[in-house]
């Protein structure tokens, strides 16, 4: 059979009339799939909706499907009245710091145990660094206080570039890592061999083409920065406070802002959607890079 | 271009591995040489050497008279083809042929005369702005070539780089790499365990066995006098029947299948444990039995057009024989083979290495 006959054989299945167990299965799948998306858009809707209202409309014993009431109060007092502002710019320095020295320091570590891991120190060593991800973060807080405190480290950016460089260090070696091992060696031997050293045949060759995998491990690798709570609740004061451990002070014995914690979550969601759009192509390419070998 | 000369080499990995051991051998200005083995045998080992993308772990290299063993490969101006085809994915075909002038500060206009210059000679002057994954195996094959010719290197190392092309393509790659290294006078090795590949194209050939070098010798010699059995049995398609057995009296035995052949003049006072090679183009078929034949019964008969590939059963043994296509022969049949006088080759003893017995008045 050709390829035209058995396509319009294939058209005629889906011309056929539908049959109730076609039927069935389809709105099946289409009922299924609906409710994933609503469950998945109902918060973020639901704390949109949240951030423009009133504070008294937040509750309400009727919930309202949209501001009775539109303002943008929420997040005019969240950001100025209780200095959310601030808050955002420290999220953003210990999190683009925490993510520039991670990288800096990760790619090269993963270029290596990519290639040579003999080298530095074998496949153990790479396991270690993996296990530093392992343990749940509440267990080395308690001594990393005492220890930061010692050193006079508490409420400083240095602090949480450090604490966070701990997690995400090993999640960018090993990320990174396969990202190179994807990439055939020959063609950095070509480059050694057309004139190139190694560090050129690194920059010129090597990480452009794992450049989409950078992409998309930096992007991770700063969203769990951005986002971390448990640590900026413990080791930020005044100075440092990130907006995270802002949100729970806005939770009152007498009253919750709702209002101003949903405009305060808008506003952090928007700098990670507004990269993850802009990066899309090359983030899905990254996302994809070792699953899909071309 | 430059002689390349290597000096008792030897290469053992990490682990213990001796992936090339004691190898000397010079390839002279303008040469092609062909290095030929199974996996394994070391031929890519050697030639990584050759390039310094593998330090070895004894011995010399010298380019065109210096000594490079230590050399990084940047510095020692030798260009590479890999089996891999190896291209730039992010760099344009243009950005691939311009890449290794780059790195010696040429310049634009220099680079751009040269890269137009390569394409012309390879014919790719119209994928000049593609990504190498626009382009077929045959393109990117021809791209990786011009890579390398595009900056007139001391030499040309090809390791295996028809390996990944279909048949027919592999065929006339095959002519054109030989007729672009003539023309452009080049010295050359290429590394391939295809040994008609090896035959085709090499003005020497290099046959390679676990790490050592088994001969070195141009194609026709290398056919008519292999230096022992692994050669004998490497070089050839299909491949020379060998026959263990043992000689007394000017008589060979062989041990499994009961022939007994007498000896030609040349052999005489041969004796002892021997394996006898015969290529299946040196047999006919003889309606009685005489000197130099034996009786074998036909098991399978694979017609190639040209030539008829006749495989005998020799006392349990398998044995091939070429024979002209208006032979008659029928499956099942008993015949007479007859071995062309001189054409025998005997082998002292019955391991690969065993070498040839020269015959007297052999040159």
């Amino acid at each position: 059979m050709n390829a035209s006959s058995l396509r319009e054989r294939l058209g005629k299945i889906g011309d056929e009339p539908i049959s109730l167990r076609g039927a069935m299965s389809r709105i099946g799948i289409t009922a299924f799939v609906s409710a994933i998306v609503a469950i998945t858009l109902f918060p973020l809707y639901w704390t949109l909706n949240t951030s423009f209202k009133q504070t008294e409309d937040t509750v309400t014993a009727v919930p309202s499907f949209f501001p009775p009431d539109f303002t943008i109060e929420g997040y005019i007092n969240v950001l100025f009245a209780n200095g959310a502002i601030d808050n955002l710019i420290n999220s953003m320095i210990v999190s683009l710091g925490s993510t520039a020295v991670a990288i800096v320091v990760g790619v090269p570590a993963g270029y290596a145990y990519a290639r040579n891991p003999d080298r530095v120190g074998g496949k153990h060593v790479a396991f270690w660094i993996l296990s530093l991800r392992m343990f749940p973060p509440i267990a080395p807080i308690l001594p990393l206080f005492f220890i930061f405190r010692q050193l006079g480290l508490i409420d400083t950016y240095l602090a949480m570039v450090l604490l966070y460089l701990t997690f995400n260090v090993p999640l960018v070696v090993w990320l990174i890592r396969s990202f190179f091992q994807d990439i055939p060696e020959a063609v950095e031997e070509a480059a050694l061999i057309d004139g190139y050293s190694r560090f050129e045949a690194f920059f010129k060759v090597a990480l452009p083409l794992v450049m989409p995998g950078i992409v998309a491990t930096t992007l991770l690798v700063w969203v769990f920065s951005w986002n971390e709570f448990q640590f900026a609740l413990v080791f930020t004061r005044d100075a440092t406070r990130t907006f995270t451990p802002l949100i729970p002070t806005l939770v009152g014995g007498h009253q919750t802002l709702w209002n101003q914690v949903a405009a305060l979550s808008t506003l952090a969601m928007l700098p990670v959607i507004a990269i993850s759009l802009l990066m899309q192509k090359r983030l899905i390419r990254g996302l994809t890079l070792g699953a899909v070998k071309g | 271009m430059s002689r390349i000369e290597l000096d008792e080499v030897t290469k053992v990995f990490d682990d213990d591995v001796l992936a090339v051991d004691d190898v000397s051998l010079t390839i002279e200005d303008d040469e092609l040489v062909v290095f030929v083995g199974p996996s394994g045998s070391g031929k890519s080992t050697t030639l990584r050497m050759i390039a310094g993308l593998e330090k070895p772990t004894d011995g010399d290299i010298r380019i065109a008279g210096e000594r490079m063993t230590h050399v990084e490969p940047q510095n020692r101006d030798i260009a590479m083809v890999f089996q891999s085809f190896a291209l730039y994915p992010h760099r344009s075909v243009r950005g691939n042929l311009s890449f290794p002038l780059e790195a010696r500060d040429m310049d634009d206009d220099e680079i751009e005369r040269r890269v137009a210059e390569a394409a012309e000679i390879l014919g790719i002057t119209e994928l000049l702005d593609r990504k190498p994954s626009q382009l077929s195996g045959g393109q990117q094959q021809r791209v990786a070539l011009g890579r390398a010719i595009v900056r007139d290197p001391q030499a040309f190392l090809m390791d295996e780089p028809l390996a990944n092309l279909d048949a027919k393509l592999r065929t006339q790659m095959r002519a054109e790499v030989v007729s672009l290294q003539q023309e452009l006078g080049v010295t050359m090795i290429h590394v391939t365990h295809n040994q008609e590949e090896a035959m085709t194209m090499g003005d020497r050939v290099v046959v390679m066995d676990q790490g050592e070098v088994q001969q070195i010798a141009p194609p026709k010699e290398m056919y008519q006098r292999p230096a022992n059995r692994f050669v004998a049995e490497f070089i050839g398609s299909p491949s020379m029947n060998i026959i263990e057995g043992s000689i007394e009296d000017e008589t060979f035995s062989a041990y499994d299948s009961g022939v007994t052949l007498g000896l030609p003049s040349g052999l005489s006072g041969v004796t002892g444990e021997v394996a006898l090679g015969i290529r299946p183009e040196n047999v006919e078929l003889v309606d009685e039995p005489g000197d130099y034949t034996f009786e074998a019964k036909v098991e399978l008969i694979e017609l190639l057009g040209n030539v008829q590939i006749v495989h005998f059963d020799v006392g349990g043994q398998e044995f091939l024989a070429e024979l002209h296509p208006d032979v008659e022969v029928e499956q099942g049949e008993h015949r007479h083979v007859r071995v062309a006088p001189g054409k025998g080759h005997l082998f002292d003893g019955l391991s690969s290495r065993s070498e040839r017995i020269v015959p007297e008045g052999e040159a």
